[in-house]
């Protein structure tokens, strides 16, 4: 869509705002993932993931002068507020003790059984490359297509799955999966 | 050759991501099987390390945060108008406003009798209640049964000397009790009453024992319960005379998880909130 001064800009800024909200219902979940995989925090993923549609409208006058695909442009910012948090874990969340959700006592064995399996998967995320690690996110993770993830980390499909290739085999050498 | 089979991977990866099965994925590819199967089955690996499902009532909270920005911006890019016109544009916002504004006045004239206790008494009376915000994968019930033994529901009387005492608290209402019945009527419904000692309380225990859940049209099935005790260390006071409602509000989105192999994985996620000193 061209832009151009006057009312043509104007119904640019309206076709992008539509175009943003309609991407919420299938994007939030996608990008609440994508921030969960990196913060391991279940309500601080949901909450970036709200915060990027924020973001995201509060600087579509910026979007429109890159020219890439809307849901790229969310994940780079999903990725930047990820970035931020992790910044900010060791800074302490104080709650108030009427809005604590209060999860029952689970089987502690279960507990520790995913704890281990997410540390010793973690330990073997870091083992690959950034890009590979960014790829298994945007793939694995959030669901999105080659294409998409391509548009993401401007790179070719078939780079794309290059890399997510080797990025399996890696894992799989390394959490000795059968 | 390399490339081949980087798209025919990439092609699997994606039909399992829209929730087809890894076998109909294999049978499209019998020459790749012995390649392709470890790496899909890798990939499910690490996939179920990983698993989450953003709660419906965040995803929501978070689109009426969305919705009320989107409106910010259209009313800052508005034309300006005469005051007049900018004012009585809206008849419905302003009905809202007026209608906000009644009840507000009408319920403080109607809750300041309750402000002061009118009996004199030594006791107080404990409602526990029970909510529900609404859960995903198609769940239609949520069929809840809380223990009838002196651990049901119970509340934990601070004592002078720092032992205190638990009180068990009758369940008086429905057990079992539907979830999702409350959620769609908007309401809370009485568990369980009892009238006890004025005086501060120091915690609330809960001991679910069965959760059964009905999927759609489907039967309804046990649900995989890993512990159903419910514990909330929370300070609050019962006065003479005065009712005092716990409110357990079940996230039934938090806590219920569908596995892939339809088991449902019922681990409660209930919110607490405590109205003191009603009459």
């Amino acid at each position: 869509m061209s832009v151009e001064a006057g009312n043509g800009k104007t119904e640019a800024k309206k076709y992008n705002e539509a175009k943003l909200a309609s991407l919420y219902e299938e994007y939030y979940d996608k990008i609440a993932r994508y921030a969960y995989v990196h913060t391991g925090d279940r309500t601080e993923a949901e909450d970036i993931a709200g915060e990027v549609f924020l973001k995201a409208l509060e600087s579509l006058k910026s979007y429109k002068e890159r020219g890439i695909p809307m849901q790229a442009w969310l994940f780079r910012i999903a990725h930047n507020l990820v970035v931020d948090h992790i910044r900010k874990t060791a800074k302490r969340k104080i709650v108030p003790l009427d809005n604590v959700q209060i999860e029952a006592d689970v089987d502690p064995v279960t507990t520790a059984e995913r704890n281990i399996e997410l540390e010793r998967m973690s330990r073997a995320m870091e083992q690959l490359t950034r890009e590979q690690r960014e790829v298994l996110r945007l793939r694995f993770f959030s669901g999105l297509t080659s294409k998409e993830a391509g548009s993401i980390l401007n790179k070719s499909d078939g780079a794309i799955r290059e890399m997510q290739r080797a990025a399996i085999e890696k894992l799989r050498g390394l959490l000795v999966i059968d | 050759m390399a490339n081949n089979f980087d798209k025919i991977l990439d092609e699997c990866i994606d039909r399992i991501n829209q929730g087809e099965s890894l076998e109909v994925c294999l049978a499209d590819y019998p020459e790749y099987v012995g390649q392709l199967e470890p790496l899909l089955r890798a990939m499910l690996q690490i996939q179920g390390a990983y698993s989450f499902v953003p709660s419906a009532s965040a995803k929501r909270e978070a689109r009426q945060h969305f919705n009320a920005a989107l409106e910010r911006l259209e009313l800052r890019s508005r034309e300006k108008q005469p005051l007049f016109t900018r004012v009585f544009a809206r008849p419905i916002a302003w009905a809202t406003v007026a209608t906000v504004l009644l009840i507000l006045v009408a319920g403080f004239f109607a809750l300041k009798p309750w402000l002061y206790p009118i009996v004199e008494a030594k006791t107080g009376i404990i409602e526990v209640r029970v909510t529900d915000a609404p859960p995903e994968y198609g769940i239609t019930e949520i069929w809840v049964t809380v223990s009838d033994s002196e651990e049901g529901v119970a509340v934990h009387k601070a004592g002078d000397d720092g032992d205190g005492v638990w009180i068990t608290i009758p369940i008086t209402g429905d057990n079992p009790f539907e979830l999702l019945s409350l959620q769609k009527a908007d309401l809370d419904a009485l568990l369980a009453t009892e009238e006890v000692t004025a005086g501060k309380y120091t915690q609330i225990r809960m001991t679910i024992d069965i959760v059964q859940v009905r999927i759609g049209d489907g039967d309804l099935q046990p649900a995989v319960l890993p512990s159903g005790k419910l514990k909330f260390v929370r300070p609050f006071e019962v006065f003479d005379g005065e009712t005092t409602i716990i409110l357990l509000d079940f996230d039934a989105d938090k806590s219920v998880t569908v596995t892939g192999g339809g088991k449902v994985i019922v681990k409660p996620v209930v919110k607490l909130s405590i109205q003191q000193g009603k009459q």
